[in-house]
């Protein structure tokens, strides 16, 4: 080569040819040189058309910024009993959380899930395979491997390829689903889940000093990710309480499914608390507080120019309860401990204040008669209907005052076996007439006459009763002692502020069952709840007003120096939701029947048994009989007031499906909670 | 146009390209200052300069090495420069970097720790190298233009440019391939091949282009450019081109970025170091974005000057030589380069389709800066041997 070179140089010398001077070189050159001189033109005037002509509009449109909110959460509200000791706190627990910045890739947040999935480790039982597979996939190294296992790679759009590249990874084929891979998924898909600009926590739980230290100290390289607060809700006084504040969602589980879409147009975030059951459901407005806000300026980038604390936020306001947090305590306890054996299916008390409708106490335990199981239901008072039995009567006998069929001073009827056609049904002392004995009213109340109640609901039905006839009676009758029951709550909602609650169970009515409205004058039939029977009984104790139960007594501040229980925001006002009009004669039938239930003379009285409760007990017992899978029980209930003269509580029981030869069930449990109800909560008055 | 230059004897520097490369230089660092300022989240901005300076200071000791060899070295040079670069292309098929692969979907970097190298680059100076030497070899021999020669002529040349191409579409590079198309283009011209040729030639280069684009714009064209093995990411190039402001893509997001940039600029800018238009790797093949707006459209029109002054100097080197083999290779120069400036700036205004390539002398990124400070450092040579080659003669071409 160099051979060549030297010869075609030399030669070209030698011949002292000056060949570039014949080339064609010189013009063509110039030639460029014009191509030049015209592209750099038209660069030039592109230039000008951009930065001159549409110059302003490009101006406009960089200095555009947007405005965007963020909200921070505040601590939500605790609940305090009547007393004011906490029964529902909040217990900050570190957490660690990861803030989406404006312009994160997904790539990025790979890159940061893989960091931080070396530090801690999170949860990744509720982590789907598919969940898995994106986590892998997000690096595009990984899915760029797949390319040769996917049909077609190269002509699907990057959205298809990477479904694609996800479901083949899903199988399981690609890589092991190892736990390492799992951890970094599940805290991958926490990130990607979260919206941008906003917080979201990435470990809320038994977060370890070595983790917020090793956390702390690579925070520089993971974009995001801080050491912050999670407020998780407490009990100082047990979990007891549980059953009637309800829970709140946490932050793994997110907003409840049903109420999510509802709940994000109210400004909640997907992973954030929110009350899911009972009071903390019922009272989240007022238990969430109000979210500080800030203003984001972002400008035509979505970089933040500015942030302006625009509102401080609220936290929650507290709930101060009308319960007594020892007393319901007490009462949880003596509830769990009166189990029956046998089919019996769980025992349910409400202590009430009859004047304000305030729930004092309220207990309940479900029993599964298979397995002995007894579960805490506190909530059973609200939401399971009974059929209670006699206890109910006391509403019987107000419906013949009211339809005129009695009397306040002419109430006498004979107590006999009731014959319709071949049906017999009597009451409890007369099962076959050998005890046939006049009773008034209040008599029949304190005897628990069935004969009375039925020939009560006969008369107002307009049944002529002839013994042994069939009964031809109108089935208004249904609807018209119905009409009384409602008007104490019995068979309509008690209104109480608690989600959840029943209205009880009314049987079918018409002629067909017409036998059946025998039945409901003595309480057989319809089935209440606990707490309707506890609405019933403050009725007649306060003169005819039906209440409205609470729970929550006050909406309270926080006290800014000490962070307990501040100054009374509302009060929750005692509601009637009607008023039983009867006349002091009237009242004092039944009132009069009831203390005789447990005070009088008659040998046939049914709640002797609470003669020794001081102060003095009203009451009314009930015993339905029941079935319980095709077997026999006997249902026990009882409504009561004390003091009998100037009523302050109203405690009403129930227990379904005890074994047939039960009979002071009830009554012994009423003399217990008594007992703990005058010790807890005051002081028995004339003691 | 060019007459007759006059070079003083003692002028064997060519002191205005020196002052262009620097004044180029100088801008250079000044973008990728403001870059690297702005763009938090990449590397420091001293380390970003600072890197780029160690860049510089390799290029001139090139250009100082290259400025040494005098043509007949430079002629015995060419095959083994050919082959080093042809070698390393085809050892980048195997050994490319992942990681850039991933971002950029080119097999086209070597990376060793900290440090990326693109064969391509240095490619581009061997090729003109060869091309040079293989015209100037074919003019010798048959001095006399015939058609049938020319021919021939076209034939070697493609076969020289043949390997370079496929080796490039197999690391998935189409822009680096263009830019070999342009210096071809540029020697076919200047190699003195018929008009009867060019002309033709150079109307069917412009159906072609007509055509493409009128694929590119359809459906079905697309499909069937699709058979010849166009990418997804070529035909998004096309269509953030020609509807820029609607895609909100990758793509489209870096143009309509740089287009908000510049035309933000308007006439004077919004001065140095005040930037509020992030536009993604605007330290590389972005960084006219930056000239554009903070020294808007004066500043990009004074840099545009810049380069045509460059430009202008090394075609008046060349008028002044007496060598044809630096004549096509100058040529080749000035076309690698002409090509670089027009693409960058042309895509970064939408004038022009996206391709990955560097603004020469200014964009961060050591390669592209040797490959161009290695063709300054030819043009050099030529002025720097061009009294005391012992080949001049007394005439030069005129």
């Amino acid at each position: 080569m160099g051979n060549f070179f030297g010869r075609f140089f030399k030669k070209r010398t030698r011949a002292n040819q000056p060949e570039l001077a014949s080339s064609k070189i010189p013009f063509r050159l110039n030639l460029i040189f014009i191509l030049v001189g015209v592209l750099f033109a038209v660069l030039i005037w592109k230039l000008a058309d951009l930065q001159l002509i549409q110059g302003n509009y490009f101006k406009s449109t960089v200095n555009q910024t947007n405005n965007s909110t963020t909200y921070g959460n505040v601590p939500r509200g605790q609940i305090y009993d009547a007393t004011g000791k906490l029964l529902v706190g909040n217990k900050p627990e570190r957490a660690i959380t990861y803030t989406k910045g404006p312009k994160v890739k997904t790539v990025d947040m790979y890159q940061t899930a893989t960091r931080l999935g070396n530090i801690i480790k999170v949860p990744t039982d509720r982590l789907t395979k598919k969940q898995i597979a994106q986590y892998y996939v997000a690096n595009p190294k990984n899915q760029e491997k797949l390319k040769n296992r996917i049909k077609n790679y190269a002509q699907l759009d990057p959205d298809q390829q990477q479904a694609a590249a996800v479901k083949l990874v899903k199988t399981g084929d690609v890589v092991p689903f190892t736990a390492d891979l799992k951890n970094k998924a599940a805290i991958f898909n926490s990130m990607s889940g979260a919206y941008r600009l906003s917080t979201t926590y990435i470990k809320y739980d038994r977060v370890s000093n070595q983790e917020v230290a090793e956390v702390g100290e690579h925070s520089s390289e993971m974009p995001g990710v801080q050491v912050g607060t999670n407020w998780m809700r407490e009990y100082p006084d047990g979990d007891g309480i549980k059953t009637i504040t309800g829970t709140v969602t946490s932050n793994k589980t997110g907003l409840p499914d049903n109420r999510v879409n509802q709940l994000l147009a109210q400004g909640y975030s997907q992973n954030e608390s929110v009350g899911n059951s009972n009071l903390e459901e019922s009272y989240e407005p007022v238990l969430r507080g109000s979210k500080s806000q800030t203003d984001i300026k972002l400008n035509s980038n979505n970089q933040i120019i500015k942030q302006v604390q625009k509102y401080k936020g609220n936290p929650g306001d507290n709930l101060q309860l009308t319960i007594n947090a020892k007393f319901q305590s007490d009462l949880q306890k003596l509830v769990k401990g009166a189990q029956a054996g046998g089919n019996a299916t769980g025992t349910y008390a409400v202590a009430m204040n009859p004047h304000t409708g305030g729930i004092i106490g309220m207990a309940g335990v479900d029993r599964d008669p298979k397995t002995n199981k007894v579960t805490e239901n506190d909530i059973g008072n609200i939401n399971t209907a009974i059929t209670m039995g006699s206890v109910v009567k006391g509403a019987t006998v107000y419906g013949a005052l009211r339809s005129n069929v009695i009397t306040p001073t002419s109430s006498t009827l004979t107590d006999m076996p009731i014959k319709n056609g071949g049906t017999i049904k009597t009451s409890w002392f007369n099962k076959n007439g050998n005890a046939n004995m006049p009773v008034d009213a209040s008599t029949a109340l304190e005897v628990s006459s069935n004969s009375y109640m039925m020939q009560l609901a006969m008369k107002e039905a307009k049944f002529n009763y002839v013994p042994g006839a069939p009964l031809n009676m109108s089935p208004d009758s249904f609807n018209i002692q119905r009409g009384f029951f409602n008007q104490f709550g019995l068979g309509v909602k008690t209104g109480i502020d608690l989600p959840g609650e029943s209205a009880g169970i009314e049987g079918p009515g018409g002629f067909a069952n017409i036998g059946k409205a025998l039945d409901e004058s003595f309480g057989n039939y319809d089935g209440y709840t606990t707490l309707q029977l506890a609405q019933y009984m403050s009725t007649i104790a306060n003169g005819g007003y039906r209440m409205k139960p609470h729970i929550v007594q006050n909406v309270r501040a926080t006290n800014p120096k000490n962070g307990e229980l501040g100054a009374v925001k509302n009060t929750i006002m005692p509601q009637t939701l009607n008023q039983v009009p009867m006349t002091p004669a009237e009242s004092n039938v039944i009132t009069r029947g009831f203390y005789q239930v447990v005070h009088g003379n008659n040998k046939y009285k049914t709640g002797g048994a609470l003669s020794d409760i001081s102060p003095e007990v009203s009451a009314k017992t009930g015993t339905a009989q029941t079935f319980y899978n095709g077997q026999q029980t006997v249902t026990l209930s009882l409504a009561s007031y004390s003091p009998s003269t100037n009523p302050q509580v109203v405690i009403a029981i129930a227990m379904p499906n005890l074994p047939i030869d039960a009979e002071s069930n009830n009554t012994n449990l009423a003399k217990d909670i008594y007992k703990a109800y005058w010790s807890d909560v005051q002081n028995a008055p004339g003691k | 146009m060019f007459r007759r230059g006059s070079v003083t004897t003692d002028n064997r520097i060519d002191w205005s390209i020196i002052f262009c490369v620097l004044m180029l230089a100088l801008i250079g660092l000044g973008s990728i200052y403001v870059a690297a300022s702005h763009d938090t989240g990449t590397t420091s901005v001293v380390k970003a300069v600072v890197s780029q300076l160690i860049w510089y200071a390799i290029g001139t000791i090139a250009i100082v090495v290259i400025m040494q060899f005098d043509s007949e070295q430079l002629w015995k040079l060419v095959p083994y420069a050919y082959g080093v670069g042809l070698f390393l292309l085809f050892a980048v098929l195997f050994l490319y970097s992942r990681s850039y692969f991933v971002q950029t979907g080119a097999k086209s970097w070597f990376a060793i720790g900290p440090f990326t190298f693109q064969p391509s680059e240095i490619m581009k100076p061997a090729y003109i190298l060869m091309e040079a030497k293989v015209i100037t070899e074919h003019n010798h021999n048959q001095p006399v233009h015939t058609i049938r020669g020319d021919w021939k002529l076209i034939g070697k040349l493609l076969l020289w440019t043949l390997p370079i191409v496929i080796l490039l579409r197999l690391q998935n590079d189409f822009g680096t391939t263009v830019v070999f198309l342009a210096i071809l283009g540029g020697l076919l011209i200047v190699s003195g091949i018929s008009w009867k040729i060019l002309g033709p030639g150079i109307l069917l280069f412009i159906a072609m282009v007509a055509t493409a684009v009128a694929l590119v714009a359809t459906k079905p064209g697309r499909v069937f450019l699709g058979h010849l093995g166009f990418q997804d990411y070529q035909f998004a190039r096309i269509d953030s081109w020609l509807h820029p402001a609607s895609d909100s893509s990758n793509q489209g997001f870096q143009l309509w970025q740089s287009m908000k940039a510049v035309g933000s600029g308007g006439l004077t800018g919004t001065g140095f170091n005040v930037s509020k238009v992030y536009v993604p790797v605007r330290e590389s093949d972005m960084i006219f974005s930056v000239m554009g707006e903070n020294f808007g459209f004066v500043g990009g029109t004074l840099l545009i000057l810049l380069y045509f002054l460059l430009i202008y100097e090394m075609i008046k080197v060349t008028f002044q030589t007496k060598n044809v083999f630096y004549a096509y290779i100058s040529t080749g120069v000035i076309m690698m380069i002409l090509f670089h400036v027009v693409e960058n700036i042309g895509m970064s205004i939408d004038l022009i389709p996206m391709t990955g390539i560097p603004l020469p002398f200014i964009s961060q990124g050591g390669s592209a800066l040797i490959g161009n400070m290695i063709g300054i450092g030819l043009i050099m040579s030529m002025q720097y041997h061009n009294q005391s080659s012992m080949f001049s003669t007394e005439k030069q071409f005129s």
